[in-house]
């Protein structure tokens, strides 16, 4: 499990993350959502180790990260970040087996290669393979980025191994925000990964998430599964929305009607 | 599928060829810088010298007395510098680093000339100690603006080419006008080595220091070599390599060490032989691709290579006389920094 407990952070005089606990359960698929500003990927660099200031008060598989060197670390969870460099002169194909760099430290063995051309299959990056990474268009790049978190934790212990993305949808056509959220969750609940999300649709969140967490101002205020975080009231204050939910009958997911309120 | 089907196709000859390749021709300049100068020679007198054979008193004290500590110090400091610039493009992620150009050998430059003009007295009681002075200091002044320029260029955990390049050329202003100082308060003597400090030569190769350089250079290659796979890493950004386990504080840090050493001795013996730095890793890039595991060793083979060719042509193009070896190295080098900028320019709009 990889948990926050009684996790601030601040910049200056403000509050980015007030006293927020949080689990990322192995085997489920949690999206984070809330508005613009909430603190969503504060709060994912805090569980992520990127934060100095709050690696005592995270804690991966029971240790706290301050604890955990960053080798161990790296082959325990991964994360996508939002903004990738666009300039990389290396092949698609050798930034995801970059993820691999955990488990070989320098040179890739056909093992990691192997793993490496089987993430990129799951995010469809195979055709694109050999070119340069900046050469790929935005969403094409966000794809082999995340096959290369995926690359990361491939193996990962069933249970004990996470992964962390930082809206993964968000430069990819319809098409592939239902692939890639279908795939984060197919791993989480195939692997035993903890899945955690940033997630702006909140129907493409409530129909592939396990729970929703609310962030909003630093605080969470909603944390449950779709259906119950949608219909809350946090949600309509949190946005300042009038919401409608009612049930798909063809998934069964609940789905979200919203104008902002009145 | 089969493992070995879908391999990355290389452009150019592969890999492993590329560094014996290179290898190749700098033995083959090599053996040409011995061969050539004031008295030629043929290239199998020289083979046969170099394989321990006997060629003669007078052959043997033009290779192993005149030529040879040249041409390995030209060896030593290209493979230096070469290596210090592909680790500089790895370390900034950005392929306009040069420790010429960011001001790194001019601050070496600096503290050599300060050891030489004010310590003439230190340096006159002779042993190792005196000869120890000027590479430690010339590492100290190295190290120093190494990292002045990689603090000035960052912003918020990313380096600006921008940033980089201004502080360079306010850090090159800097040192020369030290430098410029020193000389004011020097001896005529000294003056006339102002030339050596800023146009860099190897005339003034001796056992003793290419012995000095070697070692330093030695251990800088050696364990920048084992940074190829964190270098690699560190390209993604900074945040990202550390997702992936690098330890990035060390490695800048170490990187920069190791940048200094290189650079540092180098320039202590050589003065500042410019844009080798930035020729040989982009040549090496073109050769072995981007991969640090292939690219440091490239860099400091092209290194080598373009130093002592361009030490042949210094020697050989106006003899009796000699050309500064930097003013070779800017002749060419100045016009292919245009030509990256230019091109830089191009893939930004």
């Amino acid at each position: 499990m990889l948990s926050a407990r009684h996790l601030c952070v601040m910049a200056g005089q403000r509050r980015l993350i007030d006293d927020v606990s949080i689990d990322v359960r192995p085997g489920e698929m949690l999206a984070l959502i809330g508005p613009n500003g909430a603190g969503k990927t504060t709060l994912l660099r805090a569980l992520s180790g990127d934060i100095d200031a709050a690696c005592d008060a995270v804690s991966c598989n029971g240790r706290p990260l301050r604890h955990i060197p960053a080798a161990e670390l790296a082959t325990l969870r991964a994360v996508h970040a939002q903004h990738q460099r666009s300039d990389l002169d290396y092949t698609a194909r050798q930034v995801v087996a970059l993820g691999r760099f955990p488990h070989h430290g320098g040179r890739p063995g056909a093992d990691d290669r192997a793993i490496a051309r089987a993430a990129m299959a799951l995010t469809g990056c195979e055709a694109m393979a050999d070119r340069l990474c900046s050469t790929l268009s935005g969403g094409e790049q966000a794809r082999v980025h995340l096959a290369r978190a995926l690359a990361q934790i491939w193996r990962g212990t069933p249970g004990a191994h996470f992964l962390l993305l930082d809206e993964p949808v968000a430069a990819l056509d319809i098409a592939w925000q239902h692939r890639v959220l279908a795939c984060a969750r197919d791993r989480a609940h195939s692997r035993m990964t903890g899945v955690l999300a940033i997630v702006h649709d909140l129907n493409l969140a409530a129909r592939y998430a396990d729970r929703l967490v609310l962030l909003a101002d630093g605080r969470i205020r909603a944390d449950g599964a779709p259906f119950e975080v949608l219909q809350s009231a946090a949600l309509a204050d949190a946005f300042g929305l009038d919401c409608r939910v009612w049930i798909d009958p063809h998934t069964s997911r609940p789905l979200l009607m919203a104008e902002p309120a009145a | 599928m089969n493992l070995r089907s879908v391999e990355l196709p290389r452009i150019g000859p592969p890999a492993s060829l590329t560094l014996w390749l290179l290898a190749a021709a700098l033995i083959g300049a090599v053996v040409h810088a011995l061969a050539s100068g004031a008295v030629d020679l043929p290239a199998a007198t020289v083979v046969s010298a170099l394989l321990g054979q006997q060629v003669g008193s007078d052959a043997d004290l033009v290779i192993w007395t005149l030529r040879l500590p040249r041409v390995l110090l030209g060896v030593i400091a290209g493979a230096g510098m070469g290596i210090a610039g592909a680790a500089m493009q790895g370390l900034m992620r950005n392929p306009l680093a040069d420790p010429g150009l960011v001001g790194v050998s001019s601050g070496a430059a600096l503290a050599a000339a300060a050891v030489v003009i004010l310590g003439e007295r230190a340096m006159s009681t002779g042993g190792w100690a005196a000869s120890a002075l000027l590479p430690l200091t010339a590492f100290a002044g190295a190290a120093l603006t190494t990292a002045l320029v990689y603090a000035a260029s960052r912003r918020n955990g990313r380096s600006s080419v921008t940033l980089m390049l201004l502080s360079g050329i306010a850090i090159n202003a800097l040192a020369m006008s030290g430098i410029g100082l020193l000389l004011f308060m020097g001896s005529d003597a000294q003056v006339r080595q102002f030339t050596f400090w800023t146009l860099g030569s190897l005339a003034g190769a001796t056992w003793p220091g290419v012995i000095a350089a070697a070692a330093a250079v030695g251990v800088a290659l050696a364990l920048l070599l084992r940074k190829a796979g964190p270098l690699d890493a560190l390209a993604l950004g900074e945040a990202q390599a550390a997702h992936l386990g690098v330890a990035v504080g060390t490695l800048n840090r170490a990187c920069v060490v190791l940048i200094a050493l290189s650079v540092g001795a180098t320039t202590a013996l050589t003065g500042t032989i410019g844009f080798i730095g930035l020729i040989a890793p982009h040549l090496a890039r073109r050769l072995a691709g981007p991969s640090h595991h292939l690219l440091l060793p490239a860099s400091a083979l092209a290194g080598a290579l373009l130093v002592v060719l361009a030490d042949s042509a210094a020697r050989t193009w106006v003899s009796p006389a000699e050309l500064p070896i930097g003013v070779l190295t800017a002749l060419f080098g100045a016009p292919f920094f245009m030509l990256l900028l230019r091109r830089r320019a191009a893939q930004e709009h």
